[in-house]
């Protein structure tokens, strides 16, 4: 059996660990879990490739393991694209993080 | 889900169609986050409205899965099973299914052998037929232990599996995935495809349930 505490292991690689119970639960998709899924899916579709199965898997690797373990299944896959997309030039960190301080402005004047 | 029929003017991309839900209180940043990578993608001309649109409906219609006809499909057309455990993107796609560019294969439970699936790495599933993958598939619990435990795993399911039986779990990859064909049960003989696919849950085609004739 392998060593589940090697080092080299990567803190992706989780097989043969024990997390304990398995919570059967199913939730919904939220609206915006979602929609990142359908933007990461639209820019990988075929004739498209701007951002690929091999790159998220990637990124989810590379992001270190204390953002890896602190965000849950979709939040990683929006990190992921976000970092693959900032790393190819198409927006700066920078820019993203403006356009979400207003579009939490926008949403909290909507809100009243 | 707003959703955004007819023509759509890119001087909108800006307003809050998509923004579901704002009584919900304050979204969270990872929310936040894919609002802005949508909007700045649109804008520096990487994502039209549209592109997104059809990515959204799909998304939407895989929640609908295919993998109960297909099973059901493979119960009663024995050439088509065949097919299916030959080379399952080419059979999927003879249905109509899309299966992607990863391998998908499919295993087939039998009396002697129930097959499990899981992604240790991360969550590989194949979506194409079982849609987005359930909260425990994703779940570090299960990634972690149903490689080492799978009896004990399934019997957390619900699932008792006798100790002459041989269980077998396939770790799936970006590039691999895995559809397992349930053993279809006793009591079932000449139901209807629709019959039958109407006992066929996202569950038992992952392998950690079977169905039953009630």
């Amino acid at each position: 059996m392998a060593d589940t505490d090697d080092p080299r292991r990567g803190y992706h690689d989780i097989g043969g660990k024990d997390y304990g119970p398995i919570d059967p639960e199913v939730t919904e998709m939220k609206p915006w879990e979602r929609q990142s899924t359908a933007i990461s899916n639209a820019l990988g579709a075929a004739g498209r490739h701007l951002y690929v199965t091999d790159e998220s898997r990637r990124a989810r690797e590379q992001m270190g393991e204390p953002l890896y373990n602190d965000l849950d299944y979709y939040e990683r896959s929006t990190e992921s694209m976000k970092m693959i997309l900032v790393e190819k030039g198409l927006f700066s960190d920078e820019e993203l993080e403006e356009r979400m301080s207003k579009i939490a402005q926008r949403m909290a004047e909507a809100r009243g | 889900m707003a959703e955004e029929r007819g023509t759509h003017d890119h001087d909108h991309d800006h307003d809050l169609t998509f923004q579901p839900n704002i009584e919900d209180g304050e979204p969270g940043r990872y929310e936040l986050m894919t609002y802005a990578i949508r909007e700045l993608l649109m804008e520096k001309g990487h994502l039209t409205p549209e592109e997104l649109r059809a990515a959204q409906e799909k998304v939407e219609s895989l929640q609908k899965s295919d993998g109960a006809m297909i099973i059901a499909k493979a119960w009663t057309d024995p050439d088509f099973k065949q097919r299916l455990l030959d080379d399952g993107n080419a059979a999927l796609a003879e249905v109509g299914v899309d299966a992607g560019a990863a391998k998908m294969t499919v295993v087939e439970n039998t009396d002697d052998v129930q097959n499990v699936v899981v992604c240790t790495l991360c969550s590989c599933y194949p979506r194409a037929v079982l849609g987005m993958p359930p909260d425990w598939y994703r779940s570090k619990s299960y990634r972690s232990r149903v490689v080492i435990e799978p009896r004990k795993v399934l019997s957390e399911f619900g699932t008792d599996v006798p100790d002459d039986m041989t269980v077998r779990v396939h770790d799936s990859l970006a590039d691999l995935r895995y559809l397992v064909i349930p053993r279809r049960p006793e009591g079932t003989e000449g139901w209807s495809e629709e019959q039958l696919a109407a006992i066929v849950t996202r569950d038992t085609m992952v392998g950690v349930a079977n169905p039953t004739a009630s």
